[in-house]
């Protein structure tokens, strides 16, 4: 059995060097790719300029189901934005709580006609509200459908050229519809554009913003910290010089409506309708022989509220995982076509290979380990390329983590350093494998066909309110 | 088969790592500190920037002197960031500034450079070079749009006057960024744009009219009645309602608003009722009455609007529909009523007051 072993060895030490030359590749495009936008938009004119009220109007559309606990501080907030020309369009999805009384009573909201053009076919909505006081919010009523039926129900309503996806619990950086605007400017093929979300666990607050982020202190929430700024910085700009970004996330995106109108919008019935929707405005882009850009830009955007629970967080990642094999399943014609481009030839197969059957090579492996050392066919030494591998992915958190430093400045104490320091290491060594085998979870309810949401629960940020419960986001 | 390699290789990896860990936090006590070096020292040239903008000659030249030894980049960042927002005496003495630090050479440099980025980054601070050189007006035909962008955003509104047709050409740009920084530029101008509006009104067909039409609505003058006439019988429906809404301060004849009240795009009805509403056509009243009923909200809310700001004719319009058999019209009227109610009952007790 040693053989066996000893080539085992050599395989997973091989899987290693490739590993980290990917991670590596990736890396360095993501920074080439930061400087290149850092150059772009150094200066601050984009801003001064896109606050003219003759900018582009943008409407956000917000989708709350049994949102009560978060709705009110959440439209106010968006309310505040710097952007000149905007609309707010709430979607109340059959609520069971009191989310629509809240919004009626904070913002004095009155019934009006229901007469909207519906371009996207939807649930019957029940009622449009508006407010006198301030005539960029409208509230949509309607029965329940789902989230992406909600976005619909919003799409249909909203008056902007552009429109921005987030979730009812997302918090919006002041002048971040300004960065998000500026890719549609200079690119008219850009049909979509995300950006980096940050965590908002531990932060003081003040004027309904952002004022000091710290370092989570919770040991989960820390290790989502660190596996968000590597997923945002380097795992999504990496891949916005070949064209190849299929994920903006649902917590916060903006699209060309046209565009989304065009292809139906966002598709009921798909756990991942975030990613699945880009994946459709491409793919419709390449087959009438155009091209459509979906640009990610690096700066801190938007934030959101991480679990903090291994029950919703295990809800939350086994979505996610059923959400990305959905969108594998549906799309599996583009994987590999030379016809798709970047996105069947390079981001696809990627995401089968390196993001679908992850869980299944990590899980064997984790399995295959634990089966030796009880076998007695394993000798600890011979752990070591496994060592390897985790190290060299702690090290690559490292490496993010000193370019958000330099660039972003997110953490500014050392406490704050010392604390994710340790937080990489526990991501790696107990919260990747813990995901591992929520992704596994993800692919038995996916070959079941569940393709349910699941609960989950909601502090509220300001103030802290007690538990409520959400339809969630997504990374 | 040796495990020996695999065991150099955790060692090596295990170092490395926790030498990345240590860099981490290295690197980050010297970024905090190179941060709270640049803080003071631009706190320092913002205050000498504001000596030599705001204060006496004396304390001005010693000021100025201790800018030309200041970091150059810095001082370049800061005098951007101040340029476009000056004017009058500080503008004149920022740009004696920027020539006695020696900081056109440098400007020149950048804006001649090969890499678009460093073009881009310093198109502002072309108006800042002296009157009549050449590199001023160069980028707004450079390859790049982000430069072109940036070029017509920067203009002094001098370089915008003597070059109103080249702005109204980049309306047409293919770059959405670039019509609109050209928009924004001609909106800083005065009526000596009217003319070459004019002329590009009455022959422009391109995406640029619409963002030509926005400038006219802020640039309200006679000279251009008959070119917006045309657009607000134009096929698109954003056109007829910002032709609508810049004739508004010229009409005579009512049919313009009249034809716009029925028109089918909810768009221009609501651009109608607000027009009417903002030149107080009372003799519109009764008809702008009847939009309270429309199908779409914006457009009742416009009439119910137009009606408070007609006066006491439209608030006894506005009366008359709260037994409107439309239930929407009747609501409409009855917030408009209330908040208008709500604002006399504000402003009352303070007028009530005396000494």
């Amino acid at each position: 059995m040693s053989a066996v072993g000893a080539t085992a060895v050599w395989l997973l030490f091989s899987v290693v060097v490739v590993s980290v030359l990917a991670q590596a590749a990736l890396y360095v495009a993501a920074v080439v790719e930061l400087r290149r936008i850092r150059q772009r938009d150094r200066h601050h004119l984009w801003r001064r300029m896109l606050s003219s009220p003759l900018a582009p109007r943008i409407s956000i559309l917000v989708p709350a189901h049994d949102e009560a606990v978060a709705i009110g501080p959440a439209v106010t907030q968006l309310l505040s934005l710097t952007y000149p020309n905007l609309e707010v369009v709430v979607v109340n999805d059959g609520s069971t709580d009191d989310t629509l009384d809240r919004l009626v009573d904070t913002f004095q909201l009155w019934p009006v006609l229901p007469v909207f053009r519906r371009v996207i076919p939807t649930q019957p909505v029940r009622q449009l509200y508006r407010s006198p006081d301030d005539p960029r919010l409208v509230v949509v009523d309607k029965h329940n459908g789902g989230k992406a039926d909600a976005l619909n129900a919003a799409v249909n309503v909203a008056s902007g050229e552009l429109v921005c996806a987030i979730d009812a619990d997302t918090v919006v950086a002041p002048d971040a519809l300004q960065q998000m605007v500026s890719p549609f400017l200079t690119e008219r093929r850009t049909v979509a554009v995300g950006g980096t979300i940050r965590l908002v666990n531990d932060a003081t607050w003040q004027h309904h913003q952002i004022d000091v982020l710290e370092a989570p202190r919770h040991l989960l929430v820390g290790a989502q910290a660190v596996e968000y700024a590597r997923s945002f910085l380097v795992g999504r700009l990496a891949w916005n010089p070949i064209g190849g970004n299929l994920i903006i996330s649902g917590a916060f995106g903006v699209f060309r409506k046209d565009a989304l109108v065009e292809v139906g919008g966002y598709e009921n019935g798909s756990v991942g309708e975030d990613m699945e929707l880009i994946v459709r405005l491409r793919r419709a882009a390449h087959e009438r022989g155009e091209r459509a850009r979906v640009e990610f830009t690096p700066d801190p955007v938007a934030y959101t509220e991480a679990p903090a629970s291994l029950r919703t967080l295990a809800r939350q990642r086994n979505r996610w995982f059923r959400g990305l094999l959905d969108v594998l399943v549906r799309h599996r014609r583009m994987i590999g076509n030379p016809r798709y481009g970047s996105a069947g030839m390079l981001a696809l197969p990627y995401f089968l290979v390196v993001e679908a059957l992850a869980p299944v090579i990590e899980g064997v492996g984790l399995a295959a380990v634990i089966v030796g050392l009880a076998a007695g066919w394993l000798e600890p030494a011979m752990l070591a390329p496994l060592a390897v591998a985790y190290l060299a992915a702690l090290a690559a958190s490292y490496l993010v983590l000193i370019l958000d430093d330099v660039v972003f400045s997110t953490y500014r104490r050392t406490r704050d350093r010392v604390a994710l320091v340790g937080h990489a290491v526990f991501e790696q060594l107990v919260f990747r494998p813990l995901t591992s085998a929520w992704r596994l979870w993800g692919l038995r309810l996916f070959l079941q066909g569940r393709t349910e949401w699941g609960a989950q629960e909601r502090r509220g940020f300001t103030p802290p309110a007690p538990p409520g419960t959400s339809t969630g986001g997504s990374l | 088969m040796t495990p020996d390699l695999p065991l150099i290789g955790l060692g090596h990896a295990a170092a490395a790592t926790a030498g990345l860990a240590a860099s981490y936090l290295l690197i980050g006590a010297l970024h905090d500190h190179s941060r709270w070096r640049r803080t003071r020292i631009l706190g320092r040239v913002q205050a000498d920037l504001a000596v030599v903008l705001f204060h006496g000659e004396d304390a001005a030249a010693a000021a100025g002197g201790r800018l030309a030894d200041a970091p150059r980049r810095l001082v370049l960042d800061m005098v951007q960031r101040l340029a476009a927002d000056l004017d009058g005496d500080a503008d004149d003495r920022l740009r004696k500034l920027v020539g006695t630090a020696g900081l056109h050479r440098p400007i020149r440099r950048r804006l001649r450079s090969r890499a678009w980025r460093r073009r881009a980054q310093t198109a502002a601070l072309a108006a800042l070079l002296p009157a009549g050189d050449p590199l001023r007006l160069r980028l707004l035909t450079d390859p790049h749009p982000v430069v072109r962008a940036r070029a017509a955003e920067g203009l002094e509104t001098t370089d915008v006057v003597d070059h109103v047709d080249e702005l109204t050409e980049l309306l047409d740009d293919d770059v959405e960024a670039v019509r609109f920084a050209a928009q924004q530029a001609l909106l800083r101008v005065d009526a000596r744009a009217v003319p070459a509006l004019d002329r590009y009104l009455r022959t422009g067909t391109g995406a640029g009219v619409g963002w030509a039409l926005e400038v006219a609505v802020n640039l309200p003058d006679p000279r251009l009645i008959p070119a917006l006439e045309l657009h607000a019988r134009a096929d698109d429906d954003r056109r007829r309602a910002i032709a609508i809404q810049a004739l508004a301060p010229w009409l005579t004849d009512m049919r313009v608003l009249v034809d716009g009240f029925s028109d089918p795009s909810p768009l221009v009805r609501a651009t109608a009722a607000e027009a009417a509403g903002m030149i107080r056509a009372e003799q519109l009243g009764a008809r702008v009455g009847r939009l309270l009923s429309d199908e779409s909200w914006a457009v009742r809310q416009q009439a119910g609007r137009a009606l408070v700001a007609m006066g006491p004719t439209g608030s006894m319009i506005l009366r008359r529909h709260l037994d409107d058999a439309d239930p929407y019209a009747r609501d409409m009227a009855r917030q408009v009523l209330d908040t208008m109610e709500a604002r006399h009952r504000a402003i009352a007790p303070a007028s009530t007051g005396g000494s």
